[in-house]
């Protein structure tokens, strides 16, 4: 299964990957330091104060010399400190967030996944019945509506109404406790993530698989007397899942990037929220940091589906 | 090859048409699109926010920027039909207004995508060599890394304002449009027109330009189709998070934004609703469009 | 045999019955001491913003400082009414008790017998040299406080500028060797006004008079708090941030009645009660729980309130973080109506015009009577009980009438009192046909802006006032990005933007000293360019004498600004607590948050 070429191609990519970090941190830390104000100045620190301070930091060098100092900790997995929450290191931070948002992707995912695909599956079984106009509505509505509306909505039933009608006995459970929340709260953002992306792969699954029914292979199982069931299952779901793979890397960039707002919304402790807060804060090296973790994520992620290609697919080859 | 027939001629039988007139592929989409109900209504809604769009840039029922024009939080009523916001704001003034800021966004970011992916698409896969590799380099750049955050920082970068928004959020998807133009290209150089006009002496700007686009441009159109509705969604998630046009002008998602406080504190949920729902429709609409126009002029489907 | 078994097992039962019986009643007997007490005494509520520094050196934030005044201790503190009582020195010292001398030039201040750092090390004399010595060499943003001090600015010149090279290079960093030089007792870095005769006497001497420096050395949470020497040496820079293992050495160690025992960054804080703490009341509350939340949540955390899970909102510098619609939904429910506190604060918000910085320019320069008339036009033309209403509903912000002074501060001058708080639309368009009646002057205004929480809709509201009082139009200039707004309004570069102070102790010089003075304290923060002679000598003879014979001097520095119109007032903050009432002693004076040890839980 992994031979030769198939190395040579993931070096490449990891080399890519490599590159591509490596521009994005430089670029994003110039765009960062570029910015007027810093993460000190308030209305009583200005002046001699702010000098101290910022020479404490390195603040006051060229920008290609805090770039390498960063860089030189970088390699060895030093972010750095925090300047809003003052000699607080980065890495442990940012890392610690990472898994919290690596929970609520995943979680998103699954349910993207598991949606899309039943959906899928149940609108192509039961073609132009009212259950495939229903399901099909349903995707595109889910690729249509931006994911913070559905969370607004989320809060709006469960939050609010739910505790009205109850007079208080049902509820939607109290803000995020602790790191990873618990099930009951992690799962409205997780829907909330995870069914807009559901959308793209209802439809694609359901075209696939629709697709694969036409196929002759597929009527000579039929024909050779095989339960309806396993003909689905077995010979149709795993020609279909080759195009859904196809849209599993843009999927899980939807959800990278939707998680930004959804944990804003809901106030996850994860690396979206990290992100937007340290823009405002002047937080340089946390900003750098956030977009770096991404960037390698992304690249990662892109790879390992272009791999999962390969055991699905078994024609592909690299 | 299709050529017209003196008369159309239409055979009917019990499995369906067996031969039909034979019409070109853009009339042929055209009538095809007609009959997909859904994209109908869509172009209808859409041609109704145009209108509204256009109208609201004269005319408005109130100010939608006058704080106090009603009560603050006020419920619909006929005075004010869609209610108020929390500054006392008429919402159906500042939703009119909103749409101004999507439809620009929408159409501004469709157009430079066209522009930029399809001449360095196009490009990349005629040219192949060196300046594939560049630019083949850089899509995958910026496949990369994430695209909110990118737009991000490019706003936080240029600075507030609509054009910066735009110009953000085109850096963060003009890269398909140039992936399906590379790709058009470099399965289309090797067809027999390309080589005839190559022999005749024409420069690569007319190959390229005058040849080869004309052939490409069904998918790219759909492409660009679908870029409008991606646009918009990522504007109104940058508004959202509080990256917009400064206030007090309204667009949709930062009129969201603000419903959102006021929805959760129970107190009024129209604030959210109405921009959500146009934010919704306006994408729905956008995206049915895209896929009737898609479906229309693909030469595999039977209908 | 038979007989005895059975013996031995009902002693056994009757032994074991009794003996739980008696940890029943033990138990039982610990919830219910005190009174109502409940069993549990922690205290559990969330805060919006993450700690930025607990050094006394160098912190600023409100947050932050209504954390370190159950930490830090400082020789005085300010009661729940503000006033001046001993805390860490056994009196208050003042001319009549002989603590201050007559020329009002030296402070003679006694220790307490017994105070101690919550790591167990006694304090003496010689930990408040230190503390104040450190925090002048810093010159962190309130090292101000300790100005008047004689050798003061030598000790700043010494401490110099940081050398070449900080963190990661060859050289040791700038608070590094601040810390070198005072274990190796260098006299540079003493201030020469700042002694030790014994160990429970500290001697202070002014290099002038000063009026408002008992008041700036009470200010909890900064320069003023006395810090252990030992712990700050065991890491300079970061040593606050640690929490406190008993028995071990470093952490975030102060005389106070609470000491961190953990905190997970942008997530929680854990304050537990100093065992056997030397001062009083002595607190009830064991443990302080905070969690740090994004400020999104707080209608989340208003439900979770409401359920019992936070005690109570608005605490930790957290008062402004309650919305409209949250509080309106708090006041209908009849369960947890009484449950909520509105207390002023003491921040002022107001609209700053250039007055003083020609490069600027804009019409409202200089003295000359168009200037004046139209900074008058334009402040008469804001209805400014029309923006409490409009924009805070009255709720999160009272209209500013009474001067730039606080409504419950020293200094308030008395509700309606200022002129420029008027609301005279009819004055003001008579005012600017009379100096700008081309409208040329006032043509492409700008006004300037931090975004953000009720900067927007206050802008707004003064655009509409502006546009329908006076037909001008003012474009609005928002700053996403606040230090950016800071920097430049600092800088003078802006025409006419908004403006606001929250006081930092009970005494007017914190405001006039360091809005408008030409002599300015903490490197300045007159954002008006506003230089006058006349209220700077008058500023000097009233900082110079002690407050109530200050207080008239202050007024006429009031007078003077609202004559030359230098500013619109705007509106005073109210901070908005929601508070169960089995928190007893909880609640929030104009300054800050109740301390923690004055709070117990009652049971419920």
């Amino acid at each position: 299964m992994v031979t030769r070429g198939t190395l040579i191609y993931i070096g490449q990519r990891l080399v890519l990957i490599a590159f591509t970090v490596l521009v994005v941190s430089f670029g994003v830390f110039a765009v960062v330091h570029s910015l007027p104000g810093n993460a000190f100045v308030s209305d009583r620190v200005h002046g001699r104060a702010l000098q101290i301070l910022l020479h404490e930091y390195g603040l006051d060098q060229p920008i290609p010399v805090q770039y390498w100092s960063f860089l030189r900790g970088a390699v060895h997995g030093d972010l750095g400190v925090s300047l809003y929450v003052r000699g607080l290191p980065i890495t442990p931070l940012v890392l610690r967030e990472l898994s919290v948002s690596a929970l609520l992707g995943g979680s998103a995912l699954i349910v993207t996944i598991g949606l899309g695909v039943t959906f899928g599956v149940l609108a192509a079984v039961r073609q132009n019945s009212w259950v495939d106009y229903l399901l099909t509505s349903i995707a595109v509505v889910g690729y249509s509506v931006p994911s913070f509306v559905i969370a607004s909505l989320g809060i709006l039933i469960f939050g609010q109404w739910l505790n009205n009608i109850t007079n208080g006995a049902v509820f939607y459970p109290e803000p995020w406790t602790g790191n990873y929340g618990t099930l009951t709260e992690l799962s409205l953002p997780a829907i909330a993530l995870g069914f807009y992306s559901s959308g793209q792969i209802t439809r694609m699954t359901r075209a696939a698989m629709l697709d694969v029914f036409q196929q002759d292979y597929i009527r000579t199982a039929r024909a050779k007397g095989l339960q309806n069931r396993i003909v689905v299952l077995r010979h149709a779901l795993r020609n279909a899942l080759v195009p859904v793979t196809s849209i599993l890397g843009p999927t899980i960039i939807g959800v990278v990037t939707g998680s930004v707002v959804i944990e804003n919304i809901f106030g996850i402790p994860g690396l979206g929220k990290e992100f937007v807060e340290s823009i405002f804060q002047h937080d340089y090296n946390v900003t750098v940091g956030v977009f770096t973790i991404y960037a390698v994520l992304i690249g990662v992620a892109n790879l390992a589906v272009d791999l999962v290609y390969t055991v699905i697919d078994p024609r592909i080859r690299y | 090859m299709a050529t017209a027939l003196p008369t159309p001629v239409t055979v009917d039988y019990a499995g369906g048409t067996l031969a039909r007139e034979q019409v070109s592929l853009w009339r042929d989409g055209l009538r095809r699109l007609r009959r997909n109900k859904l994209a109908l209504g869509a172009v209808i809604y859409l041609v109704v926010l145009a209108l509204v769009c256009l109208v609201s840039l004269f005319w408005t029922p109130y100010e939608p920027n006058v704080i106090g024009t009603c009560q603050t939080y006020q419920l619909p009523t006929a005075m004010h039909p869609l209610g108020c916001d929390d500054l006392g704001r008429d919402s159906l003034s500042r939703l009119m207004v909103g749409s101004q800021v999507s439809l620009a966004v929408g159409l501004a970011t469709a157009f430079i995508v066209l522009v930029v992916g399809v001449v360095v698409g196009l490009v990349a896969g005629y040219f192949r060599g060196t300046a594939d590799a560049i630019i083949s380099l850089l899509i995958n750049i910026f496949y990369g890394v994430p695209p909110l955050l990118v737009a991000v920082a490019l706003y936080v970068l240029l600075g507030s304002g609509l054009i910066n928004i735009i110009i953000a959020i085109s850096a963060t998807v003009w890269m398909d449009m140039a992936r399906l133009a590379r790709g058009q290209a470099l399965s289309l150089r090797e067809r027999e027109f390309v080589e005839a006009a190559r022999a005749g002496g024409a420069r690569w700007g007319k190959i390229v330009f005058g040849h080869i686009l004309p052939n490409a441009l069904g998918p790219i159109i759909v492409q660009a189709t679908f870029v409008i509705p991606i646009a918009i969604l990522t504007a109104a998630f940058l508004t959202f998070l509080g990256f917009g046009v400064p206030p007090p002008t309204a667009d949709w998602g930062g009129m969201a934004n603000e419903g959102l406080s006021s929805l959760q504190g129970g107190f009024d949920p129209y604030i959210l609703l109405w921009p959500a729902v146009a934010l919704s429709l306006t994408l729905l609409a956008f995206n049915f469009f895209g896929d009737g126009l898609r479906d229309a002029f693909d030469p595999r489907q039977k209908r | 045999m038979t007989s005895q078994k059975p013996q031995k097992l009902t002693l056994f039962s009757a032994c074991t019955v009794g003996l739980l019986l008696l940890l029943l009643a033990a138990c039982a007997g610990g919830a219910s001491n005190g009174g109502g007490l409940a069993s549990s005494q922690v205290l559990k509520f969330p805060t919006y913003q993450s700690p930025g520094s607990w050094d006394p050196g160098q912190s600023t934030a409100e947050v932050d400082s209504e954390i370190m005044q159950n930490v830090f201790d400082n020789l005085w503190r300010f009661d729940d009414n503000l006033k001046l009582v001993p805390d860490i020195a056994a009196t208050v010292p003042t001319q009549a008790n002989g603590g201050i001398s007559s020329d009002g030039l030296t402070y003679t201040v006694h220790l307490k017998a017994g105070a101690k750092f919550n790591n167990g090390d006694p304090i003496t004399s010689k930990d408040v040299v230190y503390s104040w010595n450190r925090a002048a060499a810093l010159q962190g943003p309130y090292a101000s406080n300790l100005s008047a001090i004689a050798g003061y600015s030598d000790v700043q010149t010494a401490a110099g500028a940081p050398p070449s090279n900080s963190s990661g290079g060859g050289t040791v960093s700038f608070q590094q060797n601040i810390e070198n030089r005072l274990a190796a007792n260098d006299p540079k870095f003493q201030m020469s006004g700042v002694s030790a005769p014994d160990a429970t006497t500290v001697q202070i001497k002014l290099a002038h008079a000063c009026g408002w420096c008992l008041t700036a050395w009470t200010l909890e949470g900064t320069t003023g708090a006395i810090v252990d020497e030992k712990t700050v040496q065991t890491d300079p820079v970061n040593w606050w941030s640690k929490p406190v293992t008993p028995g071990q050495e470093g952490g975030m160690v102060g005389a106070g009645a609470f000491y961190l025992a953990s905190f997970t960054a942008k997530q929680s804080m854990v304050f537990k009660r100093v065992p056997d703490w030397w001062g009083s009341p002595k607190p009830s509350l064991t443990e302080v729980d905070i969690a740090i939340h994004d400020p999104s949540a707080i209608a989340a955390d208003v439900s979770a309130w409401e359920q019992g899970s936070f005690d109570l909102l608005g605490y930790g510098g957290n008062s402004g973080t309650l919305t409209y619609p949250l509080i309106q939904g708090i006041k209908g429910n009849s369960r947890f109506a009484s449950q909520f506190l509105t207390q002023p604060k003491g921040r002022t918000t107001w609209v700053s015009f250039n007055v003083g910085y020609p490069t600027t320019g804009g019409p409202f320069l200089g003295e000359s009577a168009t200037a004046k008339g139209l900074r008058l036009a334009f402040a008469l033309a804001v209805d400014k009980n029309g923006l409490a209403s409009t924009v805070c509903h009255n709720v999160l912000c009272s209209a500013a009438t009474g001067g730039v002074i606080t409504k419950g501060l020293i200094g308030y001058l008395g509700d309606g009192t200022d002129p420029l708080a008027k609301y005279d639309p009819a004055q003001a368009k008579s005012l600017l046909q009379q100096y700008d009646p081309t409208g040329r002057l006032t043509a492409n205004l700008k006004y300037s802006y931090n975004a953000g929480g009720l900067n927007d809709p206050v802008a707004a509201y003064l655009q509409n006032e502006w546009q329908t009082n006076l037909g001008i139009h003012v474009s609005l200039n928002p700053s996403s990005d606040a230090s950016q707004f800071i920097n430049n309004r600092l800088a003078g570069k802006y025409v006419i933007s908004r403006d606001g102070w929250q006081f930092d102790y009970n005494h007017p010089q914190d405001w006039f000293d360091n809005l408008w003075g030409y002599v300015a304290t903490a490197g300045g923060s007159n954002t008006s360019g506003f230089d006058d002679p006349t209220y700077d000598s008058i500023l000097k003879r009233a900082d110079a004498q002690p407050l109530d014979q200050a207080v008239d001097l202050y007024k006429q520095l009031s007078q003077l600004l609202q004559q030359d119109a230098v500013y619109i007032p705007l509106y005073y903050s109210d901070g908005n607590f929601a508070i169960h009432s089995y928190v007893k002693g909880a609640g929030s004076n104009t300054a800050f948050d109740h301390y923690w040890n004055e709070i117990s839980i009652q049971s419920h």
